[in-house]
């Protein structure tokens, strides 16, 4: 009996647990005011497969959709994706479906293929953020791309983010460093990232041409997905300065760390907010020099094509399933830096520091504004920068 | 009446604490998630992420009764399916895929089973041995290919549909079932767990009937992998990632003994992955935070190894 009663405690406690932490649906549809006058908008559930459980992306996407989410009257649904496993992903994504979403935005392209099957069968509608859907756009583009059900996807910053890779070049020219390593993530997984390390070679060379005292750029070491070997900073004890493609601050900026080699100055990818602003430029050791990462607001891409299809209207413009650029954040200096702290939404995680207002996506969607354009759409996403804040 | 009660509980606790916490699930997210856990499409995907579980726990079942346990499944399951593609692809026949992966896993089992006895290795080395050996054969491969993740070419439809999945379990189960009870294999797979050195004390060819029992798990790894990738038609280099310690969770969840023994049944197996699925896809659909997720299923899985496991003289139930 004791035990039973314990059991009956457990599955009460359980369900009283539950019950505080999950959220209540709504239905039809309700008013948002726009330009003076209201717009009747209609309910939709949006899941959202994010790409990692946390981190300070995660946390200021997250923050900017429960922002816009009454004024666009949106309820969204959060999942978590793996970047190497389908089985996952579609488990993820079916389980999205059968908690009532109708429509989904991926952050990651693995097991692409069956997902649009899928939500195909289910009559629900895909788009992407946050990723370039290489693999399908180049392995699987009948399936995925001009499959009715996806929609398009904004990539995470740009689609060839070469000029990203003759920034930094230009950064450690200007800066006088002399012995320059690089470090990618594998090519089959991130083509994207050989090209920007060529891109910064490629300037680097032509600038060694006309040069007196030449810089030295080391051939990509690339990186399995795991921290950088410990041996590297003695097989290349004269670099200066780092570009890391590759995640830089969770994989190589430890290593440096371990191996005592703080004085040598990383350009990467990606923003933690932690280390790497500690560390940037004049603050802490100064390793950080350079960054780049995507504003949250560009889900506006994503969200807007997925009401519009909801709703049953298109962009007069809407031109064939494409992916589309987004300005990225590039961080290249300490003024750079301080902007980003005290004005982006990516920082602060801070509804009111959004480029990309709830009204804004109102106003961008062709079902709310006969006059909305999907050209529209795109060049909002190219004021998403540093220059923008 | 009160007696009756603590020995009923003293006999069946663990199978009254398994089949009451699949009911417990069931009936918890049926009110969070307003109903929606019982819709025609959940109960589709519910068949489909159970089915690829269930099989390849009804096959670790007979390694697990034994008081062992293998990490290599979910590397295992990794390169079959990625092999099982890349045949298909290339001869355009589904089948010979599978038949070959049921042999590499046939030859894997005897692997675990018979040179883990005679090197006299704990058989959680040789799997060890196993999983780096499969993880770096996944690497390569996909390394060689160049991508990310590889695609079947051939038609699996008929595969993923739910009556092939229901049908696939129900067979497995059924084959399980009369081998664990009524065959001397699960006879001695249990024996083993009990007491190893009084089994063969009484003449009994332990070797044998492991080579055997990890023959079978081979069989469920083969046919687990091939229906994973019926599911999601591709497969690459995180595939199967994570199987090994789902299976050992579904098992617990389902009333297994850790040490294996007399007491280990099939229906731990069948149980142990409907609620490990129902779980999972019961807490999305009430809407819970997804970082609440883990914390919740970590919870679940203390507390039924706490009221399943612990005994009074800290000793794992036999």
């Amino acid at each position: 009996m004791a035990n039973f009663k314990k059991i009956a405690a457990l599955g009460l406690a359980a369900i009283m647990g539950l019950s505080t932490l999950t959220a209540c649906g709504k239905g039809g549809s309700s008013d948002t005011t726009q330009g003076g006058s209201t717009v009747e908008t209609k309910h939709h559930k949006i899941g959202v497969g994010l790409y990692t459980d946390s981190g300070k992306a995660v946390e200021a996407i997250k923050a900017y959709l429960d922002g816009i989410s009454k004024t666009v009257d949106c309820e969204f649904s959060y999942t978590t994706l793996s970047t190497y496993d389908e089985a996952t992903n579609l488990t993820e994504v079916q389980n999205l479906i059968s908690s009532g979403c109708e429509g989904i935005i991926l952050t990651a392209d693995m097991g692409t293929t069956s997902i649009i099957k899928e939500c195909a069968e289910a009559n629900v509608y895909v788009a992407g953020f946050l990723c370039d859907f290489n693999q399908s756009m180049f392995t699987a583009h009948e399936e995925v791309f001009e499959n009715e059900y996806f929609l398009g996807t904004v990539c995470d910053g740009w689609a060839d983010a070469t000029p990203y890779g003759e920034q930094v070049a230009d950064e450690v020219i200007k800066n006088g460093y002399k012995s320059v390593g690089v470090i990618v993530f594998p090519e089959y997984a991130y083509p994207n990232q050989t090209v920007v390390a060529k891109a910064f070679t490629d300037k680097i060379n032509e600038y060694n041409k006309t040069a007196d005292q030449k810089i030295t750029v080391k051939e990509p070491t690339v990186l399995n997905f795991a921290p950088l070997d410990a041996t590297y900073f003695s097989e290349n004890a004269d670099i200066d300065c780092l570009f890391s493609v590759a995640a830089g601050a969770s994989f190589v900026y430890p290593q440096m760390v371990a191996a005592n080699r703080t004085d040598i100055k990383l350009y990467t990818s990606g923003f933690e907010g932690t280390e790497d602003v500690e560390n940037f430029g004049a603050n802490g050791n100064g390793a950080f020099r350079g960054t780049m990462c995507s504003a949250p607001e560009a889900i506006a891409y994503p969200l807007c094509l997925l009401i519009d299809k909801l709703n049953g209207t298109v962009y007069k413009d809407l031109p064939a399933t494409e992916r589309v650029d987004c300005q990225p954040i590039i961080i290249l200096s300490d003024d750079d830096l301080n902007k980003v702290k005290e004005k982006s939404l990516y920082f602060s995680a801070d509804y009111k520091d959004a480029l990309i207002t709830g009204e804004d996506i109102v106003n961008m969607c062709a079902s709310y504004n006969a006059d909305a354009t999907y050209a529209q759409l795109v060049e909002k996403l190219q004021h998403l920068g540093v220059n923008d804040l | 009446m009160k007696k009756l009660g603590k020995e009923l509980f003293t006999n069946h606790g663990a199978d009254i604490l398994s089949y009451g916490g699949l009911v417990l699930c069931v009936l918890i997210f049926s009110f969070l998630s307003e109903g929606k856990i019982f819709s025609a499409y959940n109960f589709r995907i519910l068949i489909q992420a159970v089915c690829v579980y269930a099989i390849l726990c009804m096959g670790a079942m007979f390694v697990y009764a034994m008081g062992y346990m293998d990490i290599s499944v979910g590397a295992q399951v990794g390169v079959y399916s990625i092999l099982c593609i890349l045949i298909a692809n290339k001869t355009n026949s589904v089948w010979l895929g599978f038949l070959t992966i049921l042999g590499l896993a046939l030859i894997c089992g005897f692997i675990n089973g018979y040179v883990s006895v005679m090197l006299g290795l704990p058989s959680i080395v040789t799997s060890i041995f196993l999983m780096s050996i499969f993880s770096g054969i996944q690497a390569l491969i996909m390394e060689k290919l160049a991508l990310n993740s590889v695609a079947i070419t051939c038609d699996m439809t008929q595969y993923k549909d739910t009556k092939f999945m229901i049908a696939m379990i129900v067979i497995v189960a059924i084959v399980s079932i009369v081998l664990f009870k009524y065959t001397p294999l699960g006879e001695v797979v249990r024996s083993i767990g009990a007491n190893e050195h009084a089994t063969q004390y009484s003449g009994i060819n332990t070797t044998k009937w492991k080579v055997l029992a990890y023959a079978f798990f081979g069989i469920c790894v083969a046919l687990g992998a091939f229906l994973l990738t019926a599911r999601t038609g591709a497969a690459g280099k995180g595939t199967g990632n994570g199987y090994a310690m789902d299976i050992m969770v579904a098992l617990l969840l389902g009333g297994m003994p850790l040490s294996g023994g007399m007491r280990s049944k099939i229906s731990s197996a069948l149980i142990g992955s409907f609620t490990y699925v129902i779980l999972s896809n019961g807490l999305i659909l009430s809407g819970v935070d997804t970082k609440l997720v883990y914390i919740i299923k970590a919870i679940v899985f203390i507390a039924v190894i706490l009221i399943t496991c612990r005994k009074k003289d800290g000793v794992l139930p036999r």
